[in-house]
Order: structure tokens, then sequence, then C-alpha cells
């Protein structure tokens, strides 16, 4: 099944045409990473696909069929690129922030969270390895620690969908493959389907089912990811 | 470039001596024999301790405008902001509130206190708004910076959910500003204190009406004491906010 389409999208901003006829299809329960150099347009992509840049053409489809609407906004999960978190708030306040659309808004705005969600965040804080942190403000945290709350607050949120902008950018590879690890078995658990943007070939072919390669606004290869041997890949990226 | 800077500080230097010319300013007739100068100067130094007891109530009614007003100004400098930031409200209300804080900020408080003391009379009151209203524009204009030049990634995530402007502002405007704004409260309370200190020169309450009355009277001893008193509540408030403000960072 289709989770997710675009099809031709472009982009011009300030007369420089930064994405050129892209079209992608993501099927559900798939990983896809998004890669290439820097300034590529990876970035760009995502924040077209997520509503927050209006594409000057292109059609982007969700679910089988609709554009971007409310809706379909609560399912779909986004770690940005510096991962958004608020550094006054603690960590439990930063993660909460995912339940933000399944509670009633007084609620939210009262910061009165209901039992329910405060258990799912607790578990997520077990899960995640955070809750001795719980109470911690974000600005104290490490760069692991802070990628970890990132992604307890889009698990928080239910999402069917997550688009996750260079998510272990800061960490060594023994870090990175854990925030993976722990993502891909929340994604089996939860039946969640992602698409990523990495840089490094190794995280990209190792917890990816496509890869796509961007170059200068163009989507240049698909590679399935077990088809290919390391080389290869960084051989594309680097061209 | 050298040579360009080299212009700029000589044209600089015409100006202010040209200006002087202009105006007829001669730093000299201060200590000109003709003028008052060394009189006055001897009479203040004369310092009068009989009115201590007034002093006292009167620097206790200046503290006491000070905080009110700068705290009423204060809380309505946020809502203000709020809706002032191009990155929280929508085109037309951020044009109007930025106006309506622009301009509040324009206004120096000694001219507020004359105009309000013609509305609610002589007193502390006249004071407090004049305070209130200058501070809605000092800490309006500081805040909706403050506001716009947050990280707007915290923003798209929210965005990205559909979020509310209300739930923008309650879990990321307000906390992510909160360390600035403690800061700004404290740096307003010992601001408003030097600036009510003058305000009842105008009739408008506090220190400066006791400073008025005596000075008119040629009471200059008198007088002297009231000035020393700003002079004393002036550093202590800067001193106590700035040891507030360095402990709240770190
Ligand atoms: N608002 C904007 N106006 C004009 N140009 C922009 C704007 N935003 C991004 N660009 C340009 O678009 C291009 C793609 O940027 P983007 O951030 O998408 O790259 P990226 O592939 O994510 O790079 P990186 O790997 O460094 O994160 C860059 O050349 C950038 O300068
Ligand atoms: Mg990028």
């Amino acid at each position: 099944m289709i989770i997710f389409k675009a099809e031709n999208l472009c982009l011009n901003l300030n007369g420089k045409d930064i994405l050129k006829n892209v079209s992608l299809t993501v099927e559900k329960g798939n990983a896809i990473t998004i890669m290439g150099p820097n300034g590529a347009g990876k970035t760009t992509l995502m924040r077209v696909i997520l509503g927050i840049l209006k594409p000057t053409t292109g059609k982007l489809y969700f679910f089988g069929g609709n554009g971007l609407n409310k809706e379909i906004k609560k399912v779909i999960g986004y770690i940005p690129q510096n991962l958004g978190l608020v550094n006054e708030l603690n960590v439990m306040n930063n993660i909460l922030i995912g339940a933000l659309r399944r509670v009633p808004r007084w609620r939210s705005i009262l910061g009165l969270y209901p039992n329910d969600i405060i258990d799912e965040a607790n578990e997520l804080l077990d899960v995640l390895k955070l809750s001795h942190l719980k109470n911690s403000k974000v600005k104290n945290l490490s760069g692991g620690e802070k990628q970890r709350v990132a992604i307890a607050r889009v698990l928080l949120q239910k999402p069917l969908l997550i688009l996750a902008d260079e998510m272990t950018a800061s960490l060594d590879l023994k870090a990175s493959r854990e925030i993976m690890d722990i993502l891909m078995e929340m994604k089996d658990k939860m039946n969640l389907t992602l698409i990523m943007i990495h840089h490094n070939p190794d995280i990209a072919k190792m917890y990816s089912d496509t890869i796509f390669i961007m170059v200068d606004g163009r989507l240049e290869k698909v590679i399935e990811a077990n088809a290919i041997d390391r080389d290869e890949l960084v051989r594309l990226y680097e061209r | 470039m050298k040579d360009r800077l080299r212009y700029v500080w000589l044209s600089l230097i015409l100006i202010i001596i040209g200006s002087s010319i202009h105006l007829g300013f001669n730093p000299l007739s201060l200590i000109d024999d003709s003028n008052n100068g060394y009189i006055i100067m001897q009479e203040l130094l004369a310092i009068d301790f009989s009115v201590a007891d007034k002093v006292f109530y009167a620097v206790i009614e200046t503290l006491e405008m000070a905080t009110i007003g700068s705290s009423i100004g204060f809380a309505l400098s946020i809502p203000a902001a709020l809706l002032a930031a191009r990155n929280l409200s929508p085109f037309f209300i951020s044009i109007i509130f930025r106006s309506i804080v622009s301009i509040l900020w324009s206004i120096p408080p000694l001219l507020y206190a004359i105009l309000l003391v013609a509305i609610v009379g002589l007193g502390p009151t006249a004071g407090i708004l004049a305070i209130a209203l200058f501070v809605v524009g000092l800490s309006g204009k500081y805040l909706y910076e403050i506001y716009e030049s947050q990280n707007p990634s915290a923003y798209d995530v929210m965005n990205v959910m559909g979020s509310t402007r209300l739930q923008k502002v309650k879990y990321v405007t307000l906390p992510e500003a909160s360390p600035y704004m403690s800061n700004q409260y404290l740096f307003l309370l010992s601001y408003s204190v030097r600036e009510s200190a003058i305000l009842g020169l105008v009739g408008a309450g506090g220190i400066g009406f006791y400073i008025m009355q005596y000075l008119e009277s040629l009471n200059y001893g008198k007088a002297a004491l009231f000035i020393l008193a700003i002079l004393i509540i002036t550093i202590g408030m800067d001193y106590l906010s700035s040891k507030l403000r360095n402990k709240m960072v770190h």
C-alpha cells in the first residue's frame, strides 16, 4: 500500500530552482533514506512534504489520495535537522508536546494531560533510557540524550509517518546505531513508515529499504539498500 | 576604508563645534563669576538633615511607584509583544501592535507624567501610570524582538502537527524566552526607580515632588538631602538588580 507519493515537485525560491521535478513513492511500513551532498535540497524536499513550504508546481498525496489536511497533519511526525526541542523545558514537558493534538485543546493549554498519556510518556522515557532525566532541562543534556528526547516526542504523537532530518548527525557511529536500533524497534511495534535523511552511508544502508540519491535538486537514483555494496554508495554520493 | 573613517570622525567633530556655536554653548559659564553656580553649590553641600523623616517616606513612595508601575507595564508588555511578533501574529495585527509599542516607547516618561497629572491630578497615581505606559513600550519592543529571534525549528515541529497559536506560545515562546524575561523585569524595576524619582518634578509623586518644592522655596540644603536619596536608591537598585540577574544566569 502506498502511504505517500510526490509527483513532479518543483520549487523555485527567489529565482533559484531548488527542487527540480522530484517524484517519490513510499510504501507503508518502509524506511527510505534520502542522501546527497550539502545543499542538494534534501531538507527543502522534506519541508515541502511537510507543508512548511509550498511547491511551485507538483502534487502530494498522503494515504492514497489526500492532500495535506488537519487530520493528516496529526499523524505526521517531524524531527528537524536541529531537533526543534524547547531548551528551557524539562524532558517530560518536551515529550508531552508530542501529545498536543491527542488531547482536547483546553487540556493542552492548561498542561493537564490525562493519565493514560502520562503513562505512555513514562513508558517511552523508559524505552529510551531517559527516565532518570525526566525533570532535567533539555539544555543540559548531551547530544545523544537530546536525540532520544526528540524520538520520544515524535512517538508520543502516535504518527503513521515520520520524517527525520539527519537525526544522528552529531553522534558517533556507536551512538547512532543505538538510536537507530531503538527507532527501528518502535517502527516495527507501531507499524511506522520512515522518510529519513542521512549522510553516513553505513547507517543509510543498514537502516533503510530504499535509498534515494539527491544531487542538485534532482532525485538522481533510486537504489534498493540490500542490493548494493557500500563502496558503490560512497561513489554515487561523492560524485 | 581607513580614509573614509577619518572623514567620518572629522565631520563629527565639525558638527559638534558647529552646533555649540549655534546654541551659544560655553562650558566655561559654569565657573564664571557672574553666575550663581558657586553659591548654589555651597548651599547644596550644606545638607539639611532636619527633613530626614520626609525623605524616608518619599523614598518608600518612589520605590512603591516604580514597583507598581513597572510591574503593570511589564505584564501588559507580554501580550503586546506576542501580538506584535511577526512569527506569532497575523500580519495586520502585528503591524498594529508594533506601532502601538513604538509610539508608547517614543514618548519619555516625564511627558506622560505631565499629561497624566492634568488628567488624574497631582500625586503618585499619575506617576505610576506614566511609568507603566512607558514600560509597555520599552519592554514590548525588547520582548517582540526576543520572540522573533527564537529558533524556528521548534515552531516547525508545532506547525507540522497543526498546533494553535496559543499552544505555540505556551510550549515554545514563553518557556524559551523566560530567562530573558525575568532579566528584563529586574532591569525594568531598577530603571523605573530612577525614572520615578524625577517624575515628582511635574507633580506626579515621589522624591522629585519634594525636590521641586524645596528648590522653589530656595531651601537648597533640604533639596540636597532628597537628591542624595535619589543617588543612593538608584545606585542601590542597580547593584541589587545586576546582582540578582547574575545569580539567575549562573
Ligand atoms: N529560503 C530559501 N531561499 C533561498 N534559497 C534557499 C532557501 N532555503 C534553502 N535554500 C537553498 O536551497 C538549497 C538546498 O538547501 P537544503 O537545506 O535543502 O540542502 P540539504 O540537502 O538539506 O543540505 P545539508 O546536507 O547541508 O543539510 C541550498 O542551496 C540553499 O541555499
Ligand atoms: Mg539539510
